[in-house]
């Protein structure tokens, strides 16, 4: 039988510092770990620095200003918060807050019952790294603020912020050049000026999600030809065409490509280009094309490896996700699919009546429409 | 105990050679000077010095000192851009480097700790961590040879402020 660990002997900065590799674990544990001893509960009460109360409905409900300020009082290095969808909470949990000037990672998504005014607190947290305010208000002023305060922003999500951004966006770029994925699908006004300032300023950038906004294929293509790490780029219901298309095959780390309903009225995608695509980019794991233009799995599966030695490998090798528009689907070119694209598990294409009758589909995790 | 691969590792003029690593309890490792500049404190030593020919390291155990250094030259080899060791291979063998006894693993943690090699603190840290993880206050206390010195009304106050966690 072994001994037990003598745990509670060991100097105390060590045991902060299992603390804090333990604190990435659940609400309920914090607790559990306060009530094992005296010295257990004073460290766990000053050293825990990562709350995540969107990971159960139980916590995120209710969660009250009381509760959380209790919870955060005698914390001396808070650095992750998230309250996505903890309703109950008002401007008092934000303005103490404000008093954790370590935090790197905020996450409030779905918060909306923040007004510009509660939110200007957030400009205190000057170490933030990762702000998350998916369908919060953000003003323009007011992100103009943040931005000027938080310089070390490599993450922000502004997803389906109702307020027109373009100014702030504008000046985003400068102010935060660490940005590494912005997220602004949905915003209104977002413009090429967004795009041509983070090839200018954040060249760092991996992921960028502008999904509705009124950007052009001069736009992507500045981005692209600067910013060489992109690994995500999302474009969905813009109008871009084939010059986009091309110049993504400038990228050689694309893990996910969405241009899905982008339908340029004079240059559509076309296969040659895409295959160009997929060639520079074997690491391509999701491709969202729907409804944008004359693409097809047919196609694709003629151009894939045309003019390819039989050796060559497979630029589909690593695609998981594969999203076509809607045409009649040839049961060949699945058979092709499943073979040039080992991995794939989820291929959206052709109604779902004819997908049922294709042989060899039945072998993909999922078919939707 | 150098193998001849880890001494051909050591690329820094400065480290090139072996150096004697002697524990509190007199065990002696002769050890290539790449491999014992994993741990920090060896390495400021050796900057400081560079013709000393041994170490005393007087608060780590024979057992422990010979555990760091294979720890060390593994990760010396398995950390080299052309070394052809994937992550998973590196993680699996991390895995079963922390799998000891309880005793050993506190003076791992505390050897790691004096030696200052962060990764292999984090991961015997994180190793007791793990051993935290999904338990009672019993349960912990009973693992870890703990006694519980809350009083009844300290008990009650934090169970009061976790109750709307389990409503």
């Amino acid at each position: 039988m072994t001994e037990a660990l003598p745990i509670d002997a060991l100097p105390t900065d060590l045991l902060f510092h299992i603390m804090s590799l333990y604190a990435n674990f659940q609400l309920k544990e914090f607790f559990n770990l306060r009530l094992v001893c005296r010295r257990f509960r004073d460290v766990a009460v000053t050293e825990w620095h990562t709350f995540d109360f969107s990971s159960t409905l139980q916590c995120s409900h209710f969660l009250t200003d009381d509760r959380f300020l209790r919870l955060i009082s005698r914390c001396k290095n808070l650095q992750f918060v998230n309250l996505a969808n903890c309703y109950q909470l008002t401007v008092k949990s934000l303005r103490a807050l404000a008093g954790s000037p370590h935090i790197q990672y905020l996450g409030l998504n779905y918060m909306s019952q923040f007004t510009d005014r509660d939110l200007l607190w957030l400009h205190k947290l000057t170490e933030l790294k990762s702000l998350h305010l998916y369908g919060c208000n953000v003003s323009a002023p007011l992100l103009m603020t943040i931005a000027k305060h938080c310089r070390q922003l490599q993450f922000l999500d502004l997803t389906s912020n109702r307020f027109p951004l373009t100014a702030a966006l504008e000046a985003l770029p400068p102010l935060c050049p660490d940005l590494r994925d912005l997220r602004v699908a949905g915003v209104q006004e977002v413009r090429d000026t967004l795009l041509l300032g983070l090839a200018e300023h954040c060249k760092r950038l991996t992921h960028i999600d502008i999904g509705h906004a009124k950007v052009t294929d001069h736009g992507v293509q500045t981005l692209v030809g600067a910013c060489h790490d992109l690994e995500s780029l999302s474009c969905p219901f813009c109008p871009l065409g084939d010059d986009t298309l091309a110049a993504l095959a400038q990228c050689h780390n694309l893990k996910t490509l969405s241009l899905g309903h982008c339908l340029h009225p004079t240059r559509p995608f076309t296969m040659p280009t895409l295959v160009r695509v997929l060639r520079a980019n074997p690491t391509l794991e999701t491709l969202n094309l729907a409804d944008a233009g004359g693409l097809s799995l047919e196609d694709l599966m003629l151009h894939w490896n045309r003019d390819q030695p039989p050796t060559a490998p497979s630029p589909l090798a690593k695609l998981r996700t594969l999203i076509l528009p809607a045409k009649p689907v040839d049961p060949t070119a699945v058979e092709r699919l499943i073979w040039a694209a080992p991995e794939i598990q989820l291929c959206i294409l052709g109604d779902e009546d004819q997908s049922k009758r294709l042989p060899g589909l039945s072998r993909l995790c999922n078919i939707l429409l | 105990m150098a193998t001849p691969a880890a001494a051909a590792a050591a690329p820094a003029p400065q480290l090139e050679g072996d150096i004697k690593l002697v524990s509190e309890d007199a065990h002696e490792f002769v050890t290539p000077k790449n491999v014992a500049a994993q741990c920090k404190m060896i390495k400021t030593m050796l900057e400081v010095s560079e013709e000393q020919e041994f170490i005393n390291l007087p608060n780590v155990k024979g057992k422990e000192l010979e555990k760091v250094i294979e720890y060390c030259r593994y990760h010396v080899q398995a950390d080299k851009p052309d070394s052809g060791v994937s992550d998973n291979d590196k993680k699996t063998w991390d895995e079963n480097f922390v799998k000891v006894d309880k005793e050993t693993l506190f003076n791992l943690i505390m050897a790691a700790n004096y030696l200052d090699v962060k990764s292999l603190l984090d991961l015997t840290c994180a190793t007791v961590a793990n051993m935290l993880k999904n338990k009672t206050p019993e349960e912990i206390r009973r693992e870890f040879n703990i006694k519980n010195d809350l009083t009844p009304e300290e008990e009650e106050e934090i169970k009061r402020e976790s109750a709307w966690l389990y409503q």
